[in-house]
């Protein structure tokens, strides 16, 4: 088991390796400095000598992968790639390319935002969609679960887009129940949050819902739950206290990998209800082109991901002994 | 394998009490009760923390992300509106003014150039440029200017400052400068100006605006490599010392550099030296790069823990203005609040009839600012901004594409007016032409479409006249726009004057019913055409004309749209236009190499109210090709008879005489048509009434001190038309409970957990 564990490690450090090096690449020979100091200056400002400044302010005018002018280990530490894209494996996001401001920092403080609606959303979803799809599998076959199989591919082929803007219309425009976009701290928090959680919800429910039911279904012919029914319990207690607790597995091995996602924020929510999250940080990055912040978050990102697979793979022994990770 | 038999459907099974069963009944109508309780008590649409509307508070927003609020830097209409309202400048603007007009702000007066020849007398008059050695404005600030309180002044009994060698946890918990207990002022200097300038040379700020500036203010190249140099010096000894220059940069100090183009004559007078004779460098004095900056504020800022703390000068601007900054957190919003040190300037008592029937001097000579705190919003998405503005929340709004309709229609006079729902709700609309072109541009170094014989001429104005602007603005502007006579936006001296005069008589007429330019008939443009070489768009090889527009915006629907509308405008000529697209890059190489034909709508918008600033766009030193991309003469324009006129303009004073010499440089571009004058864009603002003194001003925005709000009144609408509807939500919710207890009590007893 440890030995697969520190396998398992060791093979994202050359995955994470290699994403760094490629993301190096596309941002850095297909859009060169010069290209990004013009962009960023706008025409009017980006005559030969603004560019050179910029791309000094900015540490832009170092060589890429060798400094051949330099000494010792300077050779390879006083370049673009050591300073803006390797220093990121020791949590070195260096500076964004517009405001100028340290990245680690914005990021930090823009976790918590985002996790307040991933999190709800992500906790409704899961409840929801349970109790859902337990429902229908217990009505399998018959007009509720069509009605809810319906609803769920209707909702499935609606764009999030669409709920976003028709939920602020209906209950912020119409209805006036709650702010259409915005973000305060504290209590007042939560009269901004309760419309974008409820359209992420309503957004996840659909395929959600028809995932669990087919991994409910899968359970239900099994012989643990005819032995149950057997046994006289109530159908009620069959898939709740023993369809439901198998049936958990593979989703509880899955949360790991989208808990750790969720600290990447919703970029759609968070940019149409203005919440000052990660999600919309990487929105405005691309935006306005900041490819400092869009490096940093792309490897954040990848970062997450990897972590979250292993310890997918972690919960997987801990969860099911069927499971023998050597 | 073991046997397994089938189970027993029929087998008993425990019975459910009844008293589970009525329990469970009664479960949805108590949440639909829960939920009832919590919305009535609780339901709002009022995005503000409450009781922000009954203070004299004005809500704006803003749609693109503040990148910086340092006067060095900022560079962005939407950063202005926050920074200029904090930070004042030597000279301003008048507020109601119109062609727009220079009055001192921090200065006494408005400075006059003194002339120095090259053998060092002053010279009288308005000698010409090239007798001109040097130029000086001595500027005598108002005594007794103050700065904002701020922790950088404070100072201890021995007058230290307070707040020095600050560590982190000095500043734990501190996250605004309002929450350093210790804040003082202090008047402002001369030497102010000076550390502004020297901290432009810098490198390291990368100022947008260096290049120009050291173009014309003495000496601005020299204390550059000056400051490159011991910037070095103080870095290498920094990292020695084990300071991280990436996150903690070195402070040199700017007070001790010598700058010949500023020179600080007294405590409340200093000298502008320029390099050569250039009127339009009074402007400058009106930006916020010439924002004096107080040394303190810099040593405060460049504190390590302050640093960490992530405080700045770029989140945090210091200054003299009727604002100071009270809560920034750009990303999601900034809250500006009055100074109280402010000198409290009087409301403007100089404005036209029709300012005075707006009702924007009824506040004449009163004591500003009006506003105690401004909260700018950040808003990404258009549409949630527009909802707030509906809902009263915002107090002024642009109108987003997709709403115009619904804000704007045409009256019976022909005129875009406000919808009726907009007048109901007492909405005003203001709007103004901004400093802006968007002009077709011809390569003038292209065999087919530039060049200056005759021929080549008239295929551009044939171009001109069958790519009619009104149906342009008409389609994708909704209106918002003003066809282009020459290349000088309406509002500035040489400006063509509305009527038969100020038409461009190549490509356009006068409308004598509507009281409108026009485009002249399309057989004009082929008559044109055909003069040119090209009858019905066929070329001396008997082939159709083709002409390749380059630009970077494939992909956008909206350019997709424009490209057809192009395309439908040159086959009325017979001409084949073809798409070169490229990314943003390359487009921008061919741009600078000179790698293209045709580019479509580019723009540009105005620095300072003035003619130089926009037919210097086509001076042929500025050639971008010619200059190495230095220059703004996009389509390589070159014409010696232009020059000269240009080259007597630029030095010139304002008067008759240069006026003519503008009129003469525009009808040479007009013939020329090295562009098709495409528009400039027209803005529009809605306004609830309840905000006055709104005037829009396109060149300056340091005029929030100038309006007013009506909170009594706003605050009444608010509640008008915000009251939540409840009646529907309780019946859905009542259904949904009635119809779910019945389900639950009608439902077989083995369903039931």
């Amino acid at each position: 088991m440890t030995a697969y564990l520190l396998r398992r490690i060791l093979y994202v450090i050359p995955t994470l390796i290699g994403v760094n090096i490629l993301v190096f690449l596309l941002f850095f020979l297909v859009n060169t400095p010069d290209d990004m100091a013009r962009q960023a200056l706008g025409d009017k400002a980006a005559n030969p000598e603004q560019v050179q400044r910029w791309q000094e302010a900015r540490g832009y005018d170092r060589p890429r992968f060798l400094n051949t002018a330099a000494t010792g280990l300077a050779v390879l530490s006083d370049t673009i790639f050591w300073q803006k894209s390797a220093a990121m494996f020791w949590g070195n996001f260096g500076r964004s390319d517009m405001t100028l401001e340290p990245i680690g920092a914005e990021i930090r403080r823009r976790i918590a935002p985002s996790l307040c609606i991933t999190l709800p959303i992500f906790a409704g979803s899961m409840l929801v969609n349970i109790l859902v799809a337990m429902l229908v599998t217990a009505r399998r076959g018959d007009r509720i679960d069509l009605g809810v199989q319906l609803i769920c591919v209707l909702t499935m082929s609606i764009s999030t887009l669409i709920y976003i803007i028709a939920g602020q219309f209906l209950f912020a425009k119409i209805l006036r129940l709650v702010p259409v976009s915005g973000f305060l701290p504290g209590r007042d928090m939560l009269k901004f949050l309760a419309l974008p959680v409820v359209v992420g919800i309503i957004g996840n429910i659909g395929g959600g819902i028809r995932l669990y039911r087919t991994l409910f279904l899968e359970e239900i012919n099994r012989d643990y739950v005819r032995t149950a029914r057997a046994k006289g319990l109530p159908e009620s207690r069959v898939l709740f206290l023993h369809v439901l607790k198998n049936a958990l597995i593979p989703i509880l091995t899955n949360v790991p990998i989208q808990l750790l996602m969720l600290i990447m924020g919703n970029m759609l929510l968070e940019n149409f209800f203005s919440i000052p999250g990660l999600g919309g940080y990487t929105i405005m990055a691309i935006n306005t082109q900041d490819f400092a912040v869009v490096r940093a978050m792309v490897f954040l990102g990848s970062v997450l991901y990897l972590t979250g697979l292993v310890l997918t793979d972690i919960c997987y022994a801990v969860v099911d002994p069927r499971v023998r990770l050597e | 394998m073991s046997s397994q038999t089938a189970p027993d459907q029929s087998a008993p099974r425990r019975r459910q009490p009844r008293r589970r069963r009525w329990l469970l009944g009664a479960l949805p109508p108590l949440l639909a009760l829960l939920i009832a309780a919590i919305l009535a008590f609780s339901a709002t649409n009022d995005p503000w923390p409450a009781g922000m509307a009954a203070d004299e508070t004005f809500f704006t927003s803003y749609s693109s992300s503040i990148k910086s609020l340092d006067p060095a830097v900022s560079y962005y209409v939407h950063e202005g509106e926050i920074l200029d309202s904090i930070v004042e400048m030597p000279l301003s603007y008048h507020y109601l003014r119109r062609p727009y007009e220079l009055c001192p702000m921090l200065a006494s007066a408005i400075p006059v150039p003194r002339y120095i020849g090259h053998d060092g007398a002053t010279l009288s008059g308005d000698p010409p440029p090239e007798q001109v050695a040097r130029v000086e404005y001595d500027i005598e600030l108002i005594p007794g200017i103050r700065y904002q309180p701020h922790p950088c002044f404070a100072k201890n009994s021995d007058g230290t400052p307070h707040y020095q060698q600050l560590t982190p946890r000095d500043l734990k918990g501190f996250r605004r400068i309002g929450d350093f207990p210790a804040q003082d002022s202090r008047e402002l200097h001369a030497e102010d100006f000076k550390v502004a300038l020297v901290r432009l040379c810098d490198t390291r700020l990368a100022s947008p605006v260096y290049s120009t500036l050291k173009s014309f203010i003495l000496g601005m190249d020299d204390c550059s490599a000056q400051l490159k140099n011991d910037v070095a010096t103080l870095e290498a000894d920094a990292s020695r010392d084990g300071r991280d220059i990436g996150m903690h940069p070195v402070l040199p100090d700017y007070r001790r550099y010598d700058l010949a183009g500023l020179q600080v004559i007294d405590q409340h007078r200093f000298r502008l030296v320029l390099s050569r004779k250039y009127p339009q460098a009074i402007y400058w004095l009106a930006m916020h790069f010439f924002a004096p900056m107080p040394w303190e504020a810099l040593a405060f800022y460049h504190q390590p823990a302050v640093m960490d703390a992530r405080l700045s000068l770029k989140n945090w601007p210091v200054g003299t203005g009727a604002y100071m900054m009270h809560e920034c957190a750009p990303a999601d919003h900034v809250t500006i609040v009055k100074n109280p040190n402010f000198r409290h300037e009087p409301y403007p008592n100089d404005g036209s009839d029709d300012d005075r029937h707006a009702g924007l001097l009824n506040d004449a000579g009163k004591t500003t600012p009006f506003i105690k705190r401004v909260v700018f919003q950040f808003e990404r998405e258009a549409i949630p901004t527009w909802i707030k503005f509906l809902q009263g929340y915002y107090d002024n709004s642009g109108i987003p594409n997709d709403m115009f309709d619904a804000a704007v229609a045409m009256n019976p006079n022909g005129e875009l007016a406000l919808s009726q729902d907009m007048i109901q709700r007492g909405i005003r609309l203001n709007t103004g032409v901004a400093p802006t072109i968007f002009y077709f541009g011809f390569n003038m170094l292209d065999p087919v479409v530039g060049g200056n014989s005759p021929r080549q001429k008239k295929l551009r104005q044939a171009i001109s006249i069958a790519l009619d602007y009104q149906e342009f603005i008409d389609i994708f502007l909704n209106g918002r726009g003003v066809v282009a006579q020459s290349v000088i936006p309406p509002g500035i001296t040489g400006a063509p004057a509305d009527g038969p005069t100020g038409v461009n008589p190549f490509v356009d007429t006068w409308d004598d019913l509507r009281q409108t330019p026009r485009r002249r008939p399309i057989d004009d443009a082929r008559k044109l055409l055909a003069d040119a070489g090209y009858p019905n768009g066929i070329g001396p090889d008997g082939a159709p004309l083709t002409l390749f527009l380059d630009h970077a915006s494939a992909g956008q629907s909206a350019f997709k749209a424009q490209f057809q509308w192009l395309r439908q405008r040159f086959d009325l000529l017979g001409i084949n236009i073809q798409e070169r697209p490229s990314d943003l890059n390359r487009w921008r190489d061919k741009v600078n190499t000179g790698n293209w034909q045709i580019i479509f709508n580019k723009g540009w918008l105005a620095d300072y109210p003035d003619p130089e600033n926009f037919l210097f766009l086509f001076y042929s030193a500025n050639g971008v090709v010619n200059s190495g991309g230095r220059g703004a003469n996009y389509v390589n324009y070159s014409s010696e008879a232009f020059d000269a006129v240009f080259k007597q303009l630029e030095s010139m004073a304002d008067g008759p005489e240069r006026l003519a010499l503008i009129q003469q440089a525009t009808r040479i571009l007009q013939e020329d048509a090295p562009c098709c004058w495409g528009f400039h864009p027209k803005n529009f603002i809605l306004t609830h009434a309840w905000l006055h003194n709104y005037q829009p001003h396109e060149m300056s925005k340091s005029f929030l001190k100038y309006r007013r709000i009506d909170a009594a009144q706003r605050q009444q609408r608010q509640r008008d038309w915000n009251r939540p509807r409840l009646a529907g939500i309780y019946a859905a919710l009542g259904i949904v409970a009635v119809a779910a207890s019945a389900m639950i009590l009608c439902s077989k007893r083995e369903d039931l957990p």
